[in-house]
């Protein structure tokens, strides 16, 4: 296996699995919060959570660049740190939270709905404390929802173009990913390599989704 | 026993529902009468804890568990209400068993195992006690929503319509059992229902629910002996009163 290609797959595959990790700790708790609690302006942290949806990643990338880029607004901060997110893998992984949030966001909110009070308030009745209430009862029963948020988020997660191009670059071995390399195969005519690219990212894409699938299938949970 | 005086405005729709509840009541089981939509439900919510009113007081046994004007509002984890809901709300994804050590939390391991086989016992469920809730019968499921609610050993047991989802001659005995359960655990109860035949089994005390104001706080005993039957004295209840 030639050394870029390897390095593409790994990266895609950290950036993708981290920007999902990240996003599923903040998105879950936030969906289970907003289902349940009237917060003030909870309509329009609704729809900022959804937003990442239907912008253009490169607007999303614009955005974070505005944000943690070195003349951004918590750039200084940021550099007084020792963190540089720009032309970083780390970088990668923030775009890729953002564009993934949303997916895993709707769907636990959808799933958080659906889950019946009566059985939150009979925990609570027996003495649960709100952990409780949400780690032994909502968060079990949300779980089809929320893992398969979570696989959508994954999978859009190896698909991360645009926005990481904007705060990542395009650096073969630090920040290319099988997208990215995917495009530069393709403008630099070497279309062979790009059709080689398109169907390992394919495949990839498709073990994880069956495999995910064949995991979580409720005939499998007993 | 029980004193409540609570209001609560709910949005219903486009219109809004104004619950006024006050009565106070002195024997140890008090049934709440009233027909659906009267605010029964949304009451014992409010009592449990579920529900926190817009104003007014509760104390059930002399311990103040909700003062809007002192602002103290137990929540509901501490009030220590053993709750009985009207579809059960077992947990679909744990076993019997674990449904009934839910309460159980703090408890050894041990001691929390032999409470559990103890309750089993009691209500007859051990066979079932590996399955999940989906497996067993409606009848069953009552008898472990039951046990889940006592193996804390509660202050206090509220039955939310906790025959209505029986079919009629599974009813009869599961209202037997459960008076033999509530009067062999001597634990003051409070039960709502729609049904005169459970007002006739379970009232001490009675509370007349229409259109989320109480109509009557009446001494059951008492009062019944001077009708025919329960369902003559509700009726006359529950009609306007002549003026």
């Amino acid at each position: 296996m030639p050394h870029f290609l390897q390095d593409a797959i790994l990266i895609t595959l950290k950036v993708a699995s981290l920007s999902t990790a990240v996003s599923f700790c903040f998105s879950v708790p936030l969906a289970y919060i907003m289902s349940r609690r009237a917060l003030p302006g909870r309509r329009l942290i609704d729809s900022l959570c959804t937003l990442p949806i239907v912008l253009p990643p490169t607007v999303l990338g614009f955005f974070l660049l505005v944000l943690v880029g070195r003349r951004g607004v918590l750039g200084a901060w940021l550099a007084d740190l020792g963190v540089n997110l720009i032309f970083s893998w780390q970088g990668a992984v923030l775009a890729a939270t953002v564009v993934v949030f949303p997916l895993i966001y709707k769907s636990a909110r959808g799933a958080f709905d659906g889950v019946d009070r009566n059985l939150e308030n009979a925990a609570r009745s027996l003495g649960a404390n709100e952990a409780r209430v949400f780690c032994v009862i909502a968060l079990p029963q949300a779980r089809s929802g929320i893992i398969a948020g979570t696989l959508l988020a994954f999978a859009r997660g190896m698909g991360e173009f645009g926005a990481t191009l904007m705060i990542a670059g395009n650096i073969p071995g630090k920040t290319q990913t099988l997208a990215l390399a995917i495009y530069d195969a393709f403008a630099a005519g070497k279309d062979g390599q790009a059709a080689l690219l398109a169907a390992i990212t394919s495949a990839l894409c498709l073990v994880i989704l069956v495999s995910a699938d064949w995991f979580f299938t409720p005939s499998r949970q007993g | 026993m029980f004193r409540v005086d609570v209001e609560k405005t709910f949005p219903r729709g486009k219109e809004t529902f104004s619950l006024r509840v006050a009565f106070e009541t002195d024997s140890r089981v008090l049934v709440i009468f009233g027909p659906s939509g009267s605010g029964k439900s949304l009451t014992l919510q409010l009592m449990a804890g579920m529900l926190t009113p817009d104003r007014g007081r509760i104390a059930i046994d002399n311990h103040v568990l909700f003062d809007a004007a002192a602002k103290v509002n137990l929540p509901a984890r501490k009030r220590r209400i053993g709750f009985v809901f009207q579809d059960y709300a077992l947990f679909p994804h744990l076993s019997v068993r674990r449904n009934i050590a839910f309460g159980l939390g703090t408890c050894p391991k041990g001691s929390q195992a032999e409470r559990v086989d103890a309750l089993l016992d009691r209500f007859d469920i051990g066979h079932i006690a590996e399955s999940l809730p989906v497996r067993i019968s409606g009848g069953q499921r009552q008898r472990v929503a039951l046990a889940r609610a006592l193996a804390m050993e509660p202050g206090v047991l509220f039955l939310d319509e906790p025959l209505s989802a029986l079919d009629p001659l599974l009813r009869r005995r599961v209202r037997n059992d459960l008076l033999e359960t509530i009067s062999r655990s001597a634990i003051p109860t409070v039960l709502i229902s729609h049904d005169p035949e459970d007002v006739e089994a379970f009232a001490k005390s009675l509370v007349v629910l229409d259109a989320g104001q109480v109509l009557h706080t009446v001494d059951y005993q008492h009062e019944r002996t001077a009708y025919n039957s329960a369902f003559d004295m509700l009726d006359r209840l529950m009609s306007p009163l002549p003026s």
